[in-house]
């Protein structure tokens, strides 16, 4: 009698590899009845070996191994393993075969021992291949899972970074949105005090204009006011002059009161013309070019700059010069613009030259010319004084927003940036400087016909 | 009396002559007018 060595080997070999399929695949469920088949295998054995119970362990080893071949073969959780429980398979059919041969047909048995034997050695090479091939496609899949497993890994990590990168991210976005945020409000501000810069420029030069302006419109109501009474007094005489029937006077008192009655119209109308220059120059520019006579922009601005400054200070006094070409006649320019731009030149070379009269007030003589001259397709305007002229280093700078050389608080520094940017962008023309230290400088404004 | 009128008003002219048209008929006021500086 011999003992079952085969049918204990398969069954630990197949429960050996369920475990191992049970572990990496976490099934924990089937480490119990796993154990039951490991105890039961190992006491069949002993009980066979202690017994030597062979004829009878035999029949139990075979019922054990089919029902634990079919057993496995129906769990769905296994059917990765079927191939290699199918291993076991032919080597159980032909034991079973050769054993129940035995027992119900010595003959047959003792007759056909050989080819039974033959057999049981081709199931031993059947499952040694199919064994072979198992682990080899095994260790592969192991290798495979390995691999996965590293690359999860390598995921993981790749994802946790990414998590901590997106962090980082936004914390960078929100950053730069505030900056941004920040940039954008530092901007709106620059702009509205830029454009309350521009608008205090206006109203200082607003205010330059005030004297100049009430000097002005004074002249006019006086005559207004003097021709009125003129003329009441005119009619009473005329009546006395009717009572007494002397009509050659009647009719030349007629004559003065027409007249004055002219010279009261006209004074009106210079006095309205001024209010509405004045109002012209604080108002925003309409932006619009109409015919204007520039010589009589230039006329006006002039007298309003000296009277302006005139009645700031009562011991100024500078000699104006005016030549104008009167076959200018009328151009196309927004005559606020242009009105701000000579005002602001004139009004800076009566500064220059009281600067110098200050400086040395013997034997000088503060001069300020305006000169308009047509030259084939240009107008040009000129405006020069005998002041103490521009330093080389400020030459360059002088049309730079800010740019003053006035004591701080006194100059806005916007006058020639703005005038500047009115020629050049608005009319399309050129403003240019010429200026020898310490003789004075020259603005002229060219403008395109 | 002779008066000396210095404005660069020009219309100062009329005004005054006519303002004054009784005293300068009566001789009583002689005016001269000057608008600027130079006489011309």
């Amino acid at each position: 009698m011999s003992l079952s060595v085969a049918p204990l080997v398969i069954s630990l070999v197949i429960a050996d590899r369920i475990r191992r399929y049970v572990k990496v695949n976490k099934l924990p469920l089937w480490e119990k009845p796993l154990k039951y088949i490991l105890f039961f295998s190992v006491f069949l054995f002993a009980t066979e070996a202690f017994l030597s119970a062979n004829e009878v362990t035999k029949w139990i080893w075979h019922l054990y191994l089919i029902a634990l071949i079919i057993f496995s073969l129906q769990q769905k959780e296994f059917r990765v393993l079927r191939m290699f429980i199918v291993a076991f398979v032919p080597y159980e059919i032909v034991s079973l075969f050769s054993d129940l041969s035995e027992v119900i047909s010595v003959d047959f048995f003792n007759t056909n021992e050989s080819y039974l034997k033959n057999a049981t050695s081709l199931t031993y090479i059947w499952m040694a291949a199919i064994l072979f091939s198992q682990n080899r496609q095994f260790k592969a899949a192991e290798k495979e899972r390995i691999k996965r497993q590293q690359e999860d890994e390598l995921n993981r990590a790749i994802a946790i970074r990414k998590v901590e990168l997106e962090v980082l991210v936004a914390e960078r976005t929100a950053e730069l949105t505030e900056q941004k945020e920040e940039l954008e409000h530092a901007l709106h501000e620059l702009r509205t005090t830029q454009s309350q810069l521009i608008q205090s420029e206006k109203m200082a030069s607003l205010g330059e204009l005030t004297a100049g302006i009430a000097h002005e419109i004074q002249n006019p109501l006086n005559f207004v006011n003097n021709f009125s009474e003129v003329n009441a007094e005119l009619i009473d005489e005329m009546k006395q002059e009717i009572d007494k029937g002397n009509m050659e006077e009647v009719k030349a008192i007629a004559n003065d009161i027409a007249m004055n009655e002219q010279k009261i119209t006209q004074h009106g109308k210079r006095a309205d013309a001024i209010v509405k220059g004045m109002l012209q120059h604080s108002r925003t520019s309409s932006g619009i070019k109409e015919p204007t006579e520039i010589n009589a922009l230039a006329d006006e601005y002039l007298r309003l700059a000296y009277h302006g400054l005139r009645a700031k200070d009562k011991s100024f006094n500078a000699t104006m010069k005016t030549d104008f070409d009167e076959t200018i006649g009328m151009i196309n320019i927004i005559p606020q613009d242009i009105g701000r731009v000579i005002l602001n030149l004139i009004t800076n070379a009566f500064y220059a030259v009281t600067e110098k009269k200050q400086q040395q007030p013997a034997g000088y003589e503060p001069t300020v010319s305006v000169i308009t001259k047509k030259t084939g397709n240009n107008i040009l305007v000129t405006v020069k004084d005998n002041g103490n002229g521009i330093p080389k280093a400020a030459l360059d700078k002088i049309f730079q927003p800010f740019f003053t050389t006035k004591p701080s608080g006194q100059g806005t520094g916007l006058g020639l940036s703005m005038s500047y940017e009115i020629i050049t962008k608005a009319h399309g023309g050129e403003l240019k400087v010429e200026s020898n230290e310490g003789e004075g400088a020259e603005f002229t404004i060219n403008l395109p016909i | 009396m002779k008066i000396l009128v210095v404005d660069d008003e020009r219309d100062i002219q009329t005004l005054f002559e006519q303002r004054f048209r009784k005293e300068i008929r009566e001789k009583l006021i002689e005016f001269v007018f000057a608008f600027q500086g130079k006489r011309h």
